[in-house]
């Protein structure tokens, strides 16, 4: 039963609620159907976030579905802050008390709302989408140093790793980093021949098409070497060779047949990569999730976007 | 005279049987009590913020920071912050 008691609406106190929990500055002011939307805001994020993950990678899905409603989020928090402090001035003193107008009620609600968003984007790192920040550049001229990737986790029943797939797993040996990022070139039961810079899945070389020197300024600063577009089973990708500063390249000889539940994983600067030549074919049971887009580049934004297309 | 008229008015009382409700009544009388002790110290603190410019910033950038917290983790999933 709402009370009949005359109470001044301060705008400190309406801003200051707002600051804590979106929303509650404006169930301060009685405004309850325009607070709620705003208090429960968030959920717009694991919602979209998901609906991206359930449909092919697209930049319009990158920039729609996920860096949207993040900045949503953010200008939700600022505009509740704003309106809360107009209304309260509007308001004055002729505000009548609701019964939903106790300090019990504000701190539950503002104590909930800093648990739930961080729930949320913990629970969309667990099962949706994990950011990662790519700190070498043994995937360049795909992905370069710095460039920040979303792989997705939220994958089929029974989904294999493709050739071609950039994926991320989990290291093998137990020293260098936790996880590495790397391209799919053979899957279980494929004989992998490395010859040169030659590359033979099942005794058949990749197609290399060399990629001319003046078109890799677009790709970055970073992007150094011999850069061609590798073709394997339909998928193309760009690949460097010759990248080798400090004169040591990796493997150039090596065979090996993928065994069963195994995938076999390459980097895409094939001269400074610490990949499958070294630590072997990799467990299905090791793969984290597939990259599907740089969201954040580290120089070049031409970049920006989609990097695990079928094409 | 007047107590006699106030005995009698006492013995008359001490006849009468409370209502059923009055333990109810009391208890709520209590509870309301109790609200509006919470209600007037929650008043008394708004009222001495309020009187200090430089608290009612404090309070405000306080507010500011704890309720940026799901922000700051976002920021940390996102990998523009380490910690």
């Amino acid at each position: 039963m709402a009370s009949m008691i005359k109470s001044r609406r301060i705008p400190w106190v309406a801003l200051a609620l707002s600051f804590l929990s979106a929303g509650v500055g404006h169930i301060y002011c009685g405004r309850i159907a325009k607070g709620l939307p705003l208090y429960f805001a968030w959920i717009l994020v694991p919602l979209c976030v998901t609906a991206a993950a359930l449909g092919p990678p697209s930049v319009a899905s990158l920039v729609l579905l996920v860096l949207l409603p993040v900045l949503s989020v953010i200008i939700v928090y600022f505009y509740a802050a704003i309106d809360a402090v107009r209304l309260a001035h509007e308001i004055g003193s002729e505000y009548t008390l609701r019964d939903y107008n106790r300090a019990a009620v504000y701190w539950l609600l503002i104590i909930v709302h800093i648990i739930y968003p961080i729930g949320l984007i913990a629970g969309v790192r667990g099962m949706v989408y994990e950011a990662f920040l790519v700190p070498a550049s043994s995937m360049s001229p795909t992905i370069l140093n710095g460039d920040r990737i979303l792989v997705r986790k939220l994958l089929p029943m029974h989904y294999f790793p493709d050739r071609g797939d950039l994926i991320v797993f989990r290291n093998p040996e137990p020293t260098g980093g936790t996880t590495f990022v790397k391209r799919v070139v053979a899957v279980a039961g494929d004989h992998v021949q490395m010859d040169g810079s030659r590359l033979l899945i099942n005794g058949r070389e990749l197609e290399r098409e060399r990629v001319p020197d003046e078109s890799l300024r677009i790709l970055g600063e970073e992007v150094t070497g011999e850069v061609s577009y590798e073709v394997n089973s339909a998928r193309r990708y760009l690949v460097a060779y010759e990248d080798t500063p400090d004169g040591t390249a990796a493997d150039r000889e090596f065979e090996i047949t993928v065994p069963e539940r195994h995938v076999f994983v390459l980097g895409d600067n094939r001269d400074r990569s610490n990949d499958s030549r070294n630590f072997g074919a990799i467990h299905i049971g090791d793969v984290i999730g597939y990259v599907d887009y740089i969201y954040w580049p580290s120089e070049s934004w031409t970049r920006f976007g989609v990097v695990n297309a079928g094409d | 005279m007047t107590d006699d008229f106030y005995n009698r008015w006492l013995a008359q009382r001490r006849q009468e049987l409370p209502p059923s409700t009055l333990p109810d009544e009391i208890m709520k009388r209590v509870g309301e009590l109790e609200q509006h002790r919470q209600a007037t110290r929650w008043l008394r603190l708004i009222q001495r913020v309020e009187h200090s410019r430089v608290s009612r910033w404090a309070v405000c950038g306080g507010a500011l920071v704890v309720g940026s917290l799901p922000f700051l983790f976002l920021a940390y999933v996102a990998r523009f912050v380490n910690f």
